[in-house]
């Protein structure tokens, strides 16, 4: 009551302080500067054991796939921190299978890692790859997928999570044999974990986002 | 599968029938030479067809009369040529499709005769030459009398392919072609007999000498050859050719081989690398409710495919050994010949892990070049089981007893991967046959009794295993599954 001024300032205060509590984390989130460790630019490998991309309920499964590609520390947000080429889905003696038969693909590289969130409490960057195309085939049947793929990156494992979000994936030009299956516009799911390590090492690379 | 030269003098236009000097026993090869007009787009042309063939000499009542070795050559002069080198076309395949008119004591049927000839470069000038091979639809004649077959009229499918291999514009071509006026086609006739009198072939040296240069493909082997399946197996198999269509989206061409373990040969039976040829059908995703509210995904196909062996729908002929008289080491030329089209129908259930392809294939077991404990046998060309070797279908609705019926089961394991067999990706087939009685055995006297009991008999198990299949009908190959000439490059072998 001796001050009213000085309670008006408190309620304000607490105000802004409540303001301030709900975009702190938002601001903390806006990295601009990201640092590849240990050293930069590296090249790096990555092999998965788990690739499911899956079209109208139909999982196509691959327990092998690999990628290399380069990284290196870059600014703004989102940054272009690295280049994945080539990927390989499935090898020879283990190829990608599902219920219409062997899928074979061929990636159509390079595609693009950039990265836009980074929590330092965990080590683990949020981002996406960009510049994806593939031509999927199954026997008579073949389409192209095209878009981005969103995913996390773990510098702890090395393990480059890769969860596409429903609709940034999009199928285009399939052949007739795809019919009643998959047509233009269908949208795939891209799931799958790739570890990675410095070509030749077993150290894992980092990204750290400031 | 030898060709012969154009016996009759090419100035003749009428039809003329050449019996061969290398006419089989109890054969007749004819080869007419024939003036047909054919329609092409800027106008009407002469173009000179061949037609040759291979008849019974004589045939019974009831009995299937099968012409073999059927060539339709086609030339195109060089006016026609230049229709199509006028489409920017470099090359041509062509399809020849010849009506026949079979007829008898007056009464009349036509038949269908298809041929396909593969491509030739339309660069040299004076014309181009077709040579058209394929199946033709057997006949067969009810009554004794003179059996005539005449070749009417004839449609000339071209699918010309520029320089660049692309398609020209328009991408296919269809002549109608009539008989020149006043021609007469006659390509053969066969007498036929009542069914008891009717084997009588005029020689009666059968069994030792083929006629010289003869339509016996025998291979020099004088010793006796009691070979076990074994010896005849292991060699590296080769395949036929096996070129798919690259005019259908929906095509694959596909090698299988396998056994037939056929159980009063008390051995298996390699049947070798043959090459089918299938048109996809329509997918059909479906989500079927198992139980209310739980549904379960299915892709239901259903296919169609025949066999190709050098134009005709058969596997290659292959080694066969069995016993005859219960004792006697035999060895024959077994050959499986498709008397319908391959149905391929799948029920692949994604949900619940699992799919099931039954394969349907109308198919007889031909006998040839028989020896009899190194003793050649002349069983004639027409040895053969009464109809297809059979299954018991799995489907009440088509246990018809005229067809083989093969499974094929794809599971997915506990890792994610899918195994087994789907249409799409190859995989083991299996199946049980009764092997029918064998008919029109033996030059002279009847030998099908014996292969009845030797060879004929219910629960004969087939293994088959089919390589992954080339799409040729598309430019997508990345597991290089197409040669450049869209043949399938995997060649499966053998499971036991």
């Amino acid at each position: 009551m001796r001050n009213p001024l000085g309670k008006l300032a408190l309620v304000s205060g607490a105000a802004a302080a409540a303001f301030t509590l709900a975009t702190a984390p938002a601001m903390a989130l806006v990295p601009t500067n990201w640092v590849v460790g240990p050293s930069s630019p590296e090249n790096f490998t990555a092999k998965s054991t788990n690739v499911v991309l899956s079209i109208n309920g139909i999982d196509m499964t691959c327990t092998y796939s690999d990628a290399a590609g380069s990284l290196k520390s870059a600014t703004g947000n989102p940054a272009a921190v690295g280049t994945i080429n080539p990927v390989h889905f499935g090898k020879t003696g283990e190829p990608c299978t599902s219920f219409l038969g062997t899928v074979n693909t061929v990636a159509n590289t390079p595609w693009t890692l950039n990265v836009t969130n980074y929590t330092a409490a965990t080590g683990v960057s949020q981002g996406y790859i960009s510049g994806v195309n593939a031509r999927v085939s199954v026997a008579t049947c073949a389409f192209t997928v095209t878009g981005t793929a969103h995913g996390t990156y773990t510098n702890s494992t090395g393990d480059l999570k890769v969860a596409a979000t429903p609709t940034e994936l999009t199928v285009s030009a399939p052949t007739a044999g795809c019919s009643g299956v998959v047509a233009t516009g269908d949208h795939p799911s891209f799931n799958g974990d790739y570890y990675a390590v410095v070509t030749g090492t077993t150290t894992k690379p980092t990204i750290v986002g400031s | 599968m030898r060709s012969r030269g154009a016996v009759a003098a090419a100035t003749v236009v009428l039809a003329a029938i050449v019996p061969g000097a290398d006419v089989a026993l109890g054969d007749q090869r004819t080869s007419a030479e024939l003036a047909y007009t054919c329609a092409f787009p800027a106008g009407p042309h002469p173009v000179k067809v061949q037609v040759a063939a291979r008849f019974p000499a004589r045939a019974a009542t009831g009995a299937a009369i099968r012409p073999a070795e059927v060539t339709t050559s086609v030339t195109l002069p060089e006016a026609a040529v230049a229709e199509l080198t006028g489409l920017r076309a470099a090359t041509t395949g062509a399809t020849t499709r010849l009506t026949t008119e079979v007829a008898q004591n007056g009464a009349a049927a036509q038949a269908l005769w298809l041929g396909t000839a593969p491509s030739v470069p339309l660069t040299s000038p004076g014309g181009a030459v077709f040579r058209a091979t394929g199946d033709v639809p057997t006949v067969t004649a009810n009554s004794p009398g003179d059996l005539t077959v005449t070749a009417a009229g004839l449609t000339l499918e071209f699918r010309p392919v520029t320089t660049e291999g692309g398609a020209t514009d328009p991408a296919t071509l269809s002549v109608p072609c009539t008989p020149a006026p006043g021609a007469k086609g006659l390509l053969a006739t066969v007498p036929i007999g009542t069914a008891s009198s009717s084997p009588a072939p005029t020689p009666s040296t059968s069994a030792t000498a083929p006629a010289a240069g003869g339509a016996s493909r025998s291979t020099p082997e004088s010793a006796p050859r009691i070979a076990p399946p074994k010896a005849a197996a292991s060699p590296a198999a080769t395949a036929p050719k096996c070129q798919g269509d690259t005019t259908d989206p929906l095509a694959l061409a596909a090698y299988t081989t396998g056994y037939s373990n056929v159980t009063k040969m008390g051995n298996a039976s390699l049947i070798p690398v043959f090459c089918s040829k299938v048109v996809q059908g329509p997918n059909q995703l479906k989500r079927i409710e198992v139980r209310p509210g739980v549904f379960e995904l299915h892709l239901l196909q259903n296919s169609m495919g025949r066999l190709d062996y050098q134009g005709r729908a058969q596997t290659p002929p292959g080694p066969a050994t069995f016993l005859t008289f219960g004792f006697m080491p035999t060895t024959a030329t077994m050959t499986l010949e498709a008397t319908g089209p391959l149905s391929i129908e799948s029920d692949l259930n994604n949900t619940a892990g699992h799919g099931e392809t039954y394969i349907r294939a109308p198919l007889v077991l031909h006998i040839s070049d028989v020896k009899v404990n190194g003793t050649p046998l002349d069983v004639g060309p027409n040895c053969r089981t009464t109809g297809p070797v059979y299954s018991t279908d799995p489907d009440p609705a088509r246990n018809t007893k005229d067809h083989l019926v093969l499974l094929g089961e794809l599971k997915k394991g506990a890792d994610t991967v899918w195994r087994g067999y789907s249409l799409s990706r190859g995989g083991p087939l299996d199946g049980s046959v009764t092997i029918p009685p064998f008919t029109g055995c033996g030059v002279g006297e009847d030998l099908s009794p014996l292969f009845t009991a030797s060879v004929s008999g219910p629960a004969n198990t087939v293994k088959q295993n089919q390589g992954a299949p080339c799409a040729s009908g598309i430019e997508d190959d990345p597991a290089q599954l197409c040669t450049a000439d869209k043949q399938p490059t995997t060649i499966p072998t053998p499971l036991r």
